[in-house]
């Protein structure tokens, strides 16, 4: 009866009780979200810089942004983080939580060590990286050593300094993923694992016809969540390289930071981080067409 | 549906972007409303109430923090109509950042411990007032140390009296230097000495990696232009930009030729650091020869891990002995109501007997001719070259668009470091990203 | 049976290695904290301290009033927890299982609050949050005080909002069967009911997940308390921990040792709420 109501629009009725369940979550997301991104909106055609009035410039900066070198450089460099990042991030992510996905009295042990570097503040452990990495004395020079290897310069050099933050950055979140994914196990239903052995079926095919297709909200949920957090990485690179050496690791936040912050052009920075804005709305639409084909989630 | 998704993104971004508006277009009439309540309030100062003062100092350090504390209470014992509300915030981007907010929203602290970098962003701004008329009258004024008191000038202005200097001087490592077989009491005076004692020192493991240098070159970070100032300097030149008249320096002959004998240094054999993070310099890890320190990183470096192995040289020269010398000054707030009783406390912190608790305390400098006899006493080696280094010291150029200079030379030196341009190419590309900025203005 | 002993045997081996590359920067942290300052400086490195001290604790702690420190964040943290919990699940519900006209459009545009990297709002919140009506002192129109800059709510308030909440909730309960809530109609309960009386109470999944991830990214937020607290008794354990660092000179003993402490009510967070990731709704509350 329910579902009826639910595949068949025509007869579709109005829960107007929904608008007070999301009155609240909307109101401090209208506030505090909504109202500085249209201060933001509104800043990127000034020349507003912290402290006197802003003026009004028209589109000024959205075509300084197209002449300007470095922020140019850091859209690439976001790109690359986020394709390095964020992939191999969620297939780990998913392995950890199958392998983790069954009873053991050891099971909360590693569950908590995977977990444990989400745990940490971002600030402390890129100092403790910064350790790892060092080419004197840094651990891993230390074991190429040890092993008879060449040392390499890790983030003092230009080539590899990218990926030596995207090896911490997947360091740090495939326990976020495997969290998720384990939340998102325990809502597939035993009984279809049951009925799958009765019939017969091994590991790996149930894996990729009951748990693959069961987690793909999930799934849906970690890459949309990723794409956009990766789009914004900054922390990291801030203590780590900031951005250098070469340019090689800035990126947009990066940028948008440096700009408005320290070289007080804050309309400027409003006008990149606008783009920003821009461009995730698009990568997520992009995502929700593509991805939730054939499922709850599809909006259009 | 596409449509009408892209239609009512673009209605909720009209719609928010008016309220943004909205929101700052407040911000003008609250502006003027608070200069009424300004000189409303100077007038009724008089009535005995107590005046409460916001201070804001940069850095979070408990040692630094005890002895603002002990600043605080000597001044409210004899002001007892004055209050001050301590404030601290991390060094760096941090206090930019805090300051932004303050200044933004109008909550600005009304005292203001900060870099003299912050002299050439801020004071076009009006973000910090002019002390002339304060200094002036000042009997201190004669006894501070003409280069300390000359720092926190802008056109020929007084904006910042002096605290913390930071003076970046030669340390040499006498341990490694004996290794070497170089004599450990005579360290290097000119560039040629200088790079001969490196090439000695250098020490390498059998696949050719660089495990102890001479000189510790960073070879990237955030602070390649204080390296590049130290060098062009002492080779004569004023300073990365003249302040004075805008000209751009840091492409000039003797600038490049500056550059292009740090490239002598780093490709004669360097471990590379990241000079952002401080705590990779090889100096202060012991694999380095040479170095350039603060006086505060030097203490703590003698005191720590290479405790009675290194010294302090004279700043090395080229054409001249000059070094890069940065500062920390107490700043008054463009938009305190309260001046008179700000300056009470700037002049109450700059006094000798503050300054010396200062010396005693956290080992600063002392800053007052008055005081120099005395200071060098306490460690005649040591303490002369100190001095000598912050009376001799140019800082970061004083102008509004200083932060995009450091950024374009920090760039601009990797490159160099990197092998991507040859030092000549590489200045002049930094000049004119430079000038363009001078254009924006 | 056999193999299957075996293949156990080998799944310990595997995750034991595992577990031990995923913990070396942590366990670095560790040891250091434990080091004398000779030994953390020194050209040669050990793994493990040749002298064991924990000098680098108690000259840590004794550095500041950190009982204050740690009751700020712990209330924040709690405070922002509770709130965003309660909120975002119920307007995750909502999207998820109620028809009401414009839910789509509306849901999409809340995903807009995952896309603002924090560095880009923050001014224009603060600014929002110095100005806010009636608030410390603020006149109607918002001049005059200070609003909600150094007090408790400036803190938590904008950390409620959650477009991450509300999405994750939503993913959750969209996999709930449906089956729930026919059962619930027959029983004639209305949609706050079916809330609060089935989907709450079989939510602790999600509920405990969510809240982990907000609880951690509150207790480890450092830019927005930067901003918004200026007095130490509002000091968070985040901002506490760059007293350690001076301008060009860190005191990595004490700074670690700090850490290791700071981390552990987030430890103690995640065991407790680990053992309902198991116990999702349908394994629990259907059999």
């Amino acid at each position: 009866m329910a579902k009826t109501s639910n595949t068949v629009p025509k007869v579709r009725k109005n829960d107007n009780c929904a608008y007070i369940m999301i009155l609240p979550a909307y109101l401090v997301f209208t506030i505090f979200i909504l109202v500085p991104i249209g201060i933001v909106i509104y800043y990127s055609v000034t020349n507003f810089n912290l402290y006197s009035a802003p003026e009004f410039v028209g589109m000024k900066n959205y075509l300084t942004m197209f002449r300007d070198a470095d922020f140019l450089i850091s859209v690439k460099n976001t790109l690359l983080y986020t394709l390095c990042t964020l992939f191999p991030q969620l297939f780990l992510g998913l392995m950890l939580a199958v392998m983790l996905y069954r009873k053991s009295k050891l099971i909360p042990i590693f569950r908590t060590a995977f977990y444990l570097p989400n745990v940490m503040s971002m600030v402390c452990m890129s100092m403790v990286w910064l350790w790892i990495y060092d080419p004197t004395f840094g651990l891993l020079n230390s074991v190429l050593k040890y092993f008879g290897f060449s040392v390499k310069q890790w983030l003092q050099d230009p080539k590899m300094a990218m990926f030596c933050v995207v090896f911490m950055s997947i360091w740090k979140s495939c326990g976020y993923s495997m969290v998720i994914f384990l939340s998102g196990l325990t809502s597939i239903p035993d009984s279809l694992y049951e009925a799958a052995s009765l019939d017969g079926a091994g590991g790996l095919k149930k894996f990729l016809y009951i748990t693959w297709p069961m987690l793909r909200p999930t799934t849906f949920f970690l890459l949309v969540t990723g794409i956009v957090n990766s789009f914004s990485v900054f922390e990291q690179i801030n203590i780590m390289t900031a951005g250098g050496p070469l340019n090689k690791t800035t990126t947009i936040v990066h940028q948008i930071y440096r700009r408005g912050f320290l070289e007080f052009k804050m309309g400027y920075a409003s006008a990149l981080s606008v783009m920003l804005l821009l461009f995730s709305i698009l990568i997520t639409v992009l995502v929700f067409r593509f991805g939730s084909r054939g499922q709850d989630v599809d909006v259009s | 549906m596409k449509r009408k998704v892209a239609l009512l993104l673009a209605g909720i971004m009209g719609t928010s972007a008016v309220l943004g508006m909205g929101g700052c277009g407040n911000k003008g009439t609250e502006e003027l409303v608070k200069k009424k309540e300004q000189t409303s309030a100077d007038t009724e100062n008089t009535s005995g109430e107590k005046t409460k003062l916001v201070f804001l100092r940069s850095g979070t350090e408990p040692e630094r923090k005890a002895y603002w504390e002990k600043m605080i209470a000597g001044f409210e014992k004899e002001n007892p109509n004055i209050e001050i509300e301590f404030q601290e915030c991390p060094y760096g981007d941090d206090f930019e950042t805090k300051l932004n907010t303050g200044f933004a929203s109008g909550t600005a602290p009304d005292i203001i411990n900060f870099t003299m970098a912050s002299l050439g962003t801020r004071v076009p701004l009006g973000q910090y007032a002019a002390l002339d008329e304060y200094v002036d009258k000042w009997d201190g004024k004669d006894d501070f140390m003409e280069n300390a008191l000359n720092l926190g000038k802008v056109n020929g202005k007084i904006y910042g009296i002096a605290v913390f200097p930071d003076p970046r001087m030669l340390a040499y490592n006498k341990e490694l230097f004996k290794e070497a077989g170089l004599d450990p009491d005579t360290p290097p005076a000119t560039w040629q000495e200088m790079l001969e004692d490196h090439k000695k020192l250098i020490k390498k493991d059998d696949s050719g990696t660089v495990v102890q240098t001479g000189f510790a070159m960073p070879t990237s970070g955030t602070s390649m232009q204080h390296y590049m100032s130290i060098f062009i300097e002492e080779n004569g030149v004023k300073n990365l930009v003249d302040e004075d008249n805008n000209e751009i320096l840091c492409n000039s002959d003797k600038a490049v030729e500056a550059v292009a004998f740090m490239k002598e240094v780093a490709d004669a054999g360097v471990i590379p650091f990241d000079c952002s993070n401080s705590e990779q310099d090889p100096f202060g890890m012991g694999t380095a020869g040479m170095g350039i320190v603060t006086d505060q990183t030097y203490k703590q470096l003698n005191e720590g891990a290479l405790k009675g192995k290194i010294a302090l040289a004279s700043p090395l020269k080229n054409t001249q002995q000059a070094t890069f010398c940065g500062m920390s000054f107490m700043f008054m707030s463009g938009e305190t109501k309260h001046k008179d009783e700000v300056w009470k406390f700037i002049e109450y912190v700059s006094s000798p007997e503050s300054m010396w608790t200062r010396y005693e305390d956290l080992g600063t400098t002392p800053i007052r001719e008055s005081l120099k006899e005395k200071f060098i006493e306490q460690d005649p080696e040591t303490n002369q070259v100190i001095y000598d280094s912050i009376n001799c010291g140019t800082g970061s150029p004083k102008v509004p668009y200083a932060n995009s200079v450091y950024n374009i030379i920090n760039e601009a030196m990797e490159k160099v470091m990197y092998d991507v341009e040859t030092p000549k190419d590489a200045m002049d590309t930094a000049a004119e990203k430079i000038q363009e900025e001078i254009n924006n203005q | 049976m056999k193999k299957k002993k075996v293949n156990h045997i080998l799944w310990i081996i595997f995750m034991s290695a595992l577990t031990v590359f995923m913990l070396i920067p942590i366990i670095m942290m560790i040891t250091t904290a434990v080091k004398p300052i000779e030994e953390i400086r020194s050209a040669v490195f050990h793994l493990l301290p040749q002298n064991f001290t924990l000098n680098n604790f108690t000259d840590a702690m004794r550095a500041g009033t950190w009982n204050i420190f740690f009751r700020n964040s712990l209330f924040i943290t709690l405070a922002a927890v509770v709130f965003s919990l309660l909120f975002n699940s119920i307007a995750g519900y909502a999207f998820a299982r109620l028809t009401f006209r414009g839910s789509k459009v509306l849901f999409m545009f809340l995903l807009i609050g995952l896309m603002m990297p924090p560095q880009v709002t923050m001014l224009p919140t603060f600014l929002i949050m110095a100005k806010f009506p009636m608030m410390g002192g603020n006149s109607l129109f918002g001049a005059g005080g200070t609003g909600m800059i150094n007090t408790y709510a400036g803190l938590v308030i904008p950390l409620v909002a959650g477009s991450f909440g509300v999405f994750l909730c939503k993913q959750f309960y969209e996999n709930f069967p449906r089956s729930l809530d026919e059962a619930a109609e027959i029983d004639g309960t209305n949609k706050w009911q079916t809330y609060f009386i089935i989907y709450l109470p079989n939510s602790k999944a999600i509920l405990a997940t969510l809240g982990l991830l907000k609880g951690v990214s509150v207790w480890n937020d450092y830019l927005w308390p930067l901003v918004m607290t200026n007095s130490e008794d509002m000091k968070t354990v985040q901002l506490a921990l760059t007293m350690f660092k001076t301008d060009g000179y860190i005191q990595w003993g004490q700074m670690m040792a700090a850490s290791v402490l700071v981390v552990m009510p987030m430890i103690l967070l995640f065991l407790c709420a680990q053992k309902y990731f198991v116990q999702g709704i349908v394994t629990s509350g259907l059999k």
